[in-house]
């Protein structure tokens, strides 16, 4: 049986599981983070120019809800194109 | 051991410099989006070239004391195409050991199909299955991907924070010249030269090409098979080194070579091109 020094036992602390999990979920979730917040601020600012007038909330949820569909599109096909 | 080649090392800190100074002055609108858009799409075309060198040790020409130039540099001229040098390094190494490889060449999903494919497919990135070979033939591949990756997060969770501040100024001048850029590079530096994507074997999977457009404008990727064939001679000096290689080139029977003229340097290469059609 090989015995096992406590000491020389790698110890992570909380900020390390923090960032591990963190990197584990953008793994995962990356492309739907990525539609959620850079298609949905692209749109949202484009959409805002075309039609200035609208009313801002629905443009910025319907912007939000575009780039989170597309997002989950890329991660379920596992590719954006 | 080769030399310095201080005018990749130029243009890859010149371009970065230029496309940091045009991102800076659109966001602090100092300058039209308009305006910097071309900018930034010029040096993201030439933002990867000089990483590549790097990636062989060719901006150092492996000079003992002096290595450490290969990564700084290539890794601030990828800063506008977001890429991580470690990891495109080791992703390029696997490319040359297995070249048309489709089961363990990382840029094969390049060749199926024709220009447009090869564009759309290095937004895809390497298949899977062939990352998965590789790491399983060799735990340093896997190792070194891994290296590479927190600066591809980093600079990807900064486009993240930026866009949310400067939404259409990110697009135009960061996200859309970047993938724009790899596009280009992907069809001139990957496809082009590989066509038809099914030889393997160091005298036949990579061919000499032309266009009717001047080299210049593909970063004489013409110039590939010395490349292919001789890694550590810098980029620059591949024309050089096509001229003294030709009567080797052609007794090989490497593809295309026939059409390799006596002058290389200085001759923009224009010409039909002969490629079979992918």
């Amino acid at each position: 049986m090989v015995e096992v020094n406590p000491v020389e036992l790698p110890r992570t602390s909380a900020v390390q599981r923090a960032i591990t999990l963190v990197l584990a979920h953008i793994d995962r979730w990356g492309a739907v983070w990525f539609g959620f917040v850079f298609w949905g601020s692209v749109i949202f600012a484009a959409a805002r120019r075309i039609w200035p007038d609208a009313p801002t909330p629905g443009v910025l949820a319907g912007s939000l809800l575009i780039g989170l569909g597309g997002g989950l599109a890329a991660r379920r096909r596992g590719y954006w194109l | 051991m080769g030399r310095f080649q201080w005018q990749m090392i130029l243009i890859g800190l010149g371009q970065s410099v230029t496309w940091m100074v045009t991102l800076g002055l659109v966001l602090a609108g100092r300058l039209s989006m308009w305006v910097g858009f071309p900018i930034a799409f010029v040096c993201c075309c030439f933002a990867y070239l000089p990483s590549h060198e790097g990636q062989h040790g060719n901006l150092s020409g492996r000079r003992k004391g002096w290595q450490w130039i290969d990564p700084f540099v290539g890794q601030i001229s990828l800063i506008p195409l977001r890429q991580s040098h470690q990891v495109l390094k080791v992703t390029h190494m696997k490319h040359h050991a297995h070249t048309n490889d489709p089961e363990l060449d990382v840029d094969h999903h390049c060749m199926e199909g024709g220009f447009l494919n090869a564009a759309i497919s290095v937004h895809r990135g390497p298949r899977a299955e062939v990352l998965a070979a590789n790491a399983e033939r060799d735990p340093k591949f896997a190792e070194g991907v891994a290296k590479g990756m927190p600066m591809q997060r980093l600079l990807g969770g900064l486009l993240l924070v930026a866009v949310v501040f400067f939404p259409l100024k990110t697009f135009f001048v960061w996200w859309l010249p970047s993938a724009l850029a790899q596009s280009y590079q992907f069809i001139y530096f990957g496809w082009q030269p590989h066509r038809p994507g099914d030889q393997v074997g160091r005298y036949r999977d990579t061919r000499f090409w032309t266009t009717l457009a001047p080299r210049y404008l593909f970063q004489s990727m013409q110039t590939h098979i010395i490349h292919h064939m001789y890694p550590t001679i810098p980029h620059w000096d591949e024309p050089k080194a096509m001229e003294a290689l030709r009567p080797f080139i052609v007794e090989r029977g490497i593809p295309g070579a026939e059409r390799i003229p006596k002058r290389v340097r200085f001759n923009p290469l224009i010409a039909r091109d002969e490629a079979p059609r992918a």
